[in-house]
């Protein structure tokens, strides 16, 4: 393949223009419509503007589509043919006259489409409409109100024309209902059987291959034995995919994808096995290898969010999975959602950069925390928040985290954050409006609950992002050996500790969502 | 603003080590000279050059296991504590102690040595590590990410930890001593400072890859990090005009002069958390930054020489890509037939921080 040269500049685009503001920048080669055999130049920060230099890129020559996610969360695409020569060669993206294709920001929800479903401190008998969304944003909306207990919009609307404050609409006193779960945890768990080599049996060489078997059932058995199996061990998830897997009796096993090179399969489409809400991923893949040689094996447990709905666009969307060639040798699969704006979040959360974060969730806030609709996207900007100064935060959040927590059974990612906020978090900034079961005044009920919320959120299995898990052991951390703990509790908590440290061995810190190394488990042959 | 080096060159339970109790347990890992060094000019650095953006540079107090001199600000070599368990332990808690009176003050730690790490878990090890082959971890080295956490109540709210270790994971440590993380120094409790405080961590390598020294020199992480003090690291400050080395800009300023080391392509500057970050230290004057000159292709170093104005910078024949610090601001370069005045490639640039880099098409 002939190597060129090919400087990638971003030309001015909106509000993205603003000077030091970089976007991210994949190409991938295009082979045909279905499958991309997939060149990727991932996390190449592009300069966004017309005073910043280009940033040059080292290519092979061919047809690319270029993709370009800038930190406002606007989403840029471009069909880039690179040719064959030694010259530098130079592609403009952006407000170019030459660009095929462009997705820009979408714009504001329209009348009658609710772009804020949540607030609501009922036990003062007041609903506090805090508006989510960048306190520069000042256009007239239109803001339904959701009673959250059954989901559905409330009779009333209010309309506010500035955003900065807040508007109080008198409620009917109501005390407060433990909400029960809106969505129940789903059951699908995709397992790649790697020791079923499908390269040609001719072949001197079989080529690296990657299957995904998934089955059907409830991920519950997974939770429950997350927990049975892994306390005071070591390496837990190994004696935990022990049980799990082909294992489980009246499962429904089918094959969901087997390639032997790159390859990029969209999860939660219409048609495949992934319609239904999904738990975890099982994948491996074997490398390259002789005839009658053991091939190299890599497996990995992924948690993977549940169906998507993109508040954006407005419709059901999905996700995909990398698998084969992707940026790091080191991680052969990468998962990433069809979902512009929460996907530019969870890139910045993964990149460590808090300002770029912000940026897209400043922008995008209303959508990105309307959790009934999706509460994984809702948890990406969760953790945004956590870390978040007060000063930049939304009104009202905190109660918004305790719902979120409360609500979805599946997603231990709210009990985290909730726990978090009432052990690391100032409640300066919240006033009288946090609600106080989910916020005790004293400090002995407020340690116990959070206790309490971070062992449930074990039981509800790995936290859907990697950002979870690394709070979970800050939490645990503090609460060990806390005098404030019941006996028994603190035995809990530290077990705990063990447990999520023995996860944190084995995670991998490259991908977003929490993914386990099982690669041991595998060569094993459990299966 | 307080600060804590620790800087770890004698393991003697490591290979090579003083004593005759070995601990097996990590292969290959061994006594290093760069860390006393990187302690050395870490100190003189901040005593010659430092300019804190907020209050002063109230103490700085070292640990190092090594051979190392040092010197008070009168000259008059000191005797320093040796970087064990016992001896961190007391530091840490004097350091916390001075850092836990304002909120607006800066505590700075900085490690040097030898760390691993297993999955998302890193340790740093002192001088002691491998004293109790049983139990190494629970006496020999510190739960980094603990040690973080637990820091996170002090009322100071802008801290910087700079850790220079590797972390990469040895074959026999997770599966003997997997239990073990280390001891977390400071013990964790109940805050409200997450959000509020801005606590900066710039790891020297990636999980999962190293760290690398020079015998008898400062490690590359702490040449680049004093390096990109110059100006790698700075932004204009909005308020004052100023240039600041901010917080979360260190990663990106040192990288750029790892990648012109020994080590580049296998050690990567990382921020260990999301963080708001703070300002840090005030340029005297404009920043200096990294300029990479590159030509196209690469078969024509050797052949041409290259100039840079203003300043009159010129290079000939080199082989490789030339490396400047310039002063910020806009630089013409041009590309000549080696010896001769013809000019064959021509490129304006705005030296900028973090770093710049100019391609030269200098033709087939």
């Amino acid at each position: 393949m002939t190597s060129a040269t090919v400087e990638f500049k971003v030309s001015a685009y909106g509000r993205s223009a603003a000077k030091g503001l970089f976007g991210v920048l994949e190409l991938e080669r295009i082979a045909d419509t279905e499958v991309f055999e997939r060149t990727v130049v991932r996390n190449v920060r592009v300069p966004v503007g017309v005073s910043i230099q280009a940033e040059p890129v080292h290519i092979g020559a061919g047809k690319y589509l270029g993709k370009l996610r800038l930190p406002t969360g606007e989403h840029i695409s471009e069909l880039v043919e690179i040719a064959p020569v030694q010259e530098l060669q130079r592609v403009v993206l952006g407000k170019s006259a030459a660009r095929k294709k462009s997705t820009a920001r979408a714009a504001p929800p329209k009348s009658g489409v609710s772009p804020l479903t949540e607030s609501r401190a009922v036990n003062q008998g007041k609903l506090v409409l805090g508006d989510f969304s960048s306190k520069s944003w000042s256009s007239e909306r239109e803001l339904s109100l959701y009673d959250v207990s059954k989901s559905l919009p409330m009779p009333r609307t209010a309309i506010t024309s500035d955003i900065h404050l807040r508007s109080e609409v008198a409620v009917p006193p109501a005390p407060f209902v433990d909400i029960s779960p809106k969505q129940v945890g789903g059951g699908l768990i995709a397992y790649l059987d790697s020791r079923k080599q499908r390269a040609g049996a001719d072949s001197e060489i079989k080529a690296a291959s990657v299957e995904v078997l998934a089955f059907a059932g409830s991920s519950s058995h997974l939770h429950h034995r997350l927990r049975q199996q892994s306390e005071g061990l070591i390496n837990p998830v190994t004696q935990l995919i022990n049980q799990v897997g082909l294992q489980e009796s009246g499962q429904h096993l089918e094959l969901v994808a087997s390639s032997s090179k790159s390859a990029r399969l969209r999860i939660n489409a219409a048609g495949d096995v992934f319609e239904q809400s999904s738990s975890y991923l099982v994948l491996s893949r074997t490398s390259a290898h002789s005839e009658g040689q053991q091939p190299a094996l890599r497996a990995s447990l992924m948690r993977v969010p549940g169906p998507w709905f993109d508040q954006r666009r407005r419709k059901n969307s999905g996700f995909f999975l990398d698998v084969g060639r992707v940026a790091s040798a080191s991680s052969p699969w990468r998962l990433s959602v069809d979902d512009p704006a929460v996907q530019s979040v969870i890139d910045f959360t993964q990149q460590k950069d808090l300002n770029g974060a912000l940026v897209v969730l400043e922008m995008s806030l209303e959508l990105l925390m309307m959790k009934v609709e999706n509460p994984y996207a809702a948890a990406a900007a969760g953790y945004v928040l956590m870390l978040t100064p007060p000063s930049r935060t939304p009104l009202g959040w905190f109660n918004w985290i305790g719902n979120l927590g409360s609500w979805f059974d599946e997603l231990p990612d709210g009990l985290i954050q909730h726990a978090t906020l009432l052990l690391q978090r100032s409640w300066e900034d919240q006033g009288a409006e946090l609600n106080q079961p989910y916020f005790p005044i004293d400090e002995r009920e407020r340690t116990q609950l959070a206790a309490d919320l971070l062992l449930r959120s074990i039981e509800r299995g790995l936290p859907l992002y990697r950002s979870g898990l690394t709070l979970l052991a800050s939490n645990l951390f503090i609460l060990d050996g806390s005098p404030l703990l019941p006996p028994e509790v603190g035995r809990a908590v530290a077990r705990a500790r063990g447990y999520v440290n023995g996860l944190r061995r084995l995670v991998d810190t490259t991908q977003a969502f929490t993914t386990i190394d099982i690669s041991s488990l595998a060569e094993m042959g459990s299966t | 603003m307080h600060v804590l080096l620790v800087a770890v060159g004698d393991y003697p339970h490591l290979e090579g080590g003083s004593s005759t109790e070995r601990f097996n347990g990590l292969r290959g890992v061994g006594q290093l000279s760069s860390p006393p060094v990187s302690a050395r000019v870490m100190v003189e650095w901040l005593r010659n050059d430092f300019v804190p953006y907020q209050g002063k540079l109230a103490s700085v107090e070292v640990l190092c296991s090594g051979t190392e001199s040092f010197v008070d600000d009168d000259g008059i070599k000191v005797v320093v504590e040796r970087a064990t368990l016992p001896q961190l332990r007391a530091a840490v808690a004097r350091w916390h102690a001075r850092g836990n009176v304002s909120e607006d003050d800066t505590l700075v730690f900085m490690f040097c040595g030898h760390g691993v790490a297993s999955g998302a878990i890193s340790s740093l090890l002192l001088e002691e590590f491998g004293d109790n082959s049983l139990d190494p971890f629970s006496t020999g080295a510190v739960a980094a990410d603990d040690f973080i956490t637990g820091m996170r109540s002090c009322k100071a709210l802008n801290q910087l930890f700079l850790l220079d270790a590797c972390r990469y994971i040895p074959i026999d440590y997770q599966d003997e001593f997997g239990e073990s993380t280390g001891v977390p120094l400071v013990k964790g409790v109940a805050h409200s400072n997450l959000g509020r405080s801005r606590q900066v961590c710039i790891w020297a390598s990636k999980l999962g890859n190293s760290a690398y020294g020079r015998p008898g020199y400062p490690t590359i992480f702490t040449d680049a990090l004093l390096a990109s003090m110059r100006g790698a690291s700075a932004r204009q400050d909005e308020a004052t005009d100023a240039w600041v080395v901010q917080g979360t800009a260190l990663a990106e300023g040192i990288n750029e002069f790892v990648k012109r080391s020994e080590a580049a392509n296998k050690q990567f500057a990382t921020p260990g958390m999301m963080t708001e970050g703070f300002p840090l230290h005030v340029l005297a004057g404009p920043p200096i930054i990294p300029v990479n000159v590159v030509c196209k292709p690469a078969n024509r170093y050797g052949t041409v020489d290259l100039r840079c104005g203003p300043g009159d910078y010129t290079a000939s024949g080199l082989l490789g890509p030339w490396h400047l610090e310039l002063a910020h601001g806009s630089y013409s370069m041009t590309a000549h037939p080696m010896g001769k005045e013809e000019v064959i490639a021509t490129r304006l640039c705005i030296a900028s921080p973090p770093g710049t880099l100019v391609l030269m098409q200098v033709g087939e």
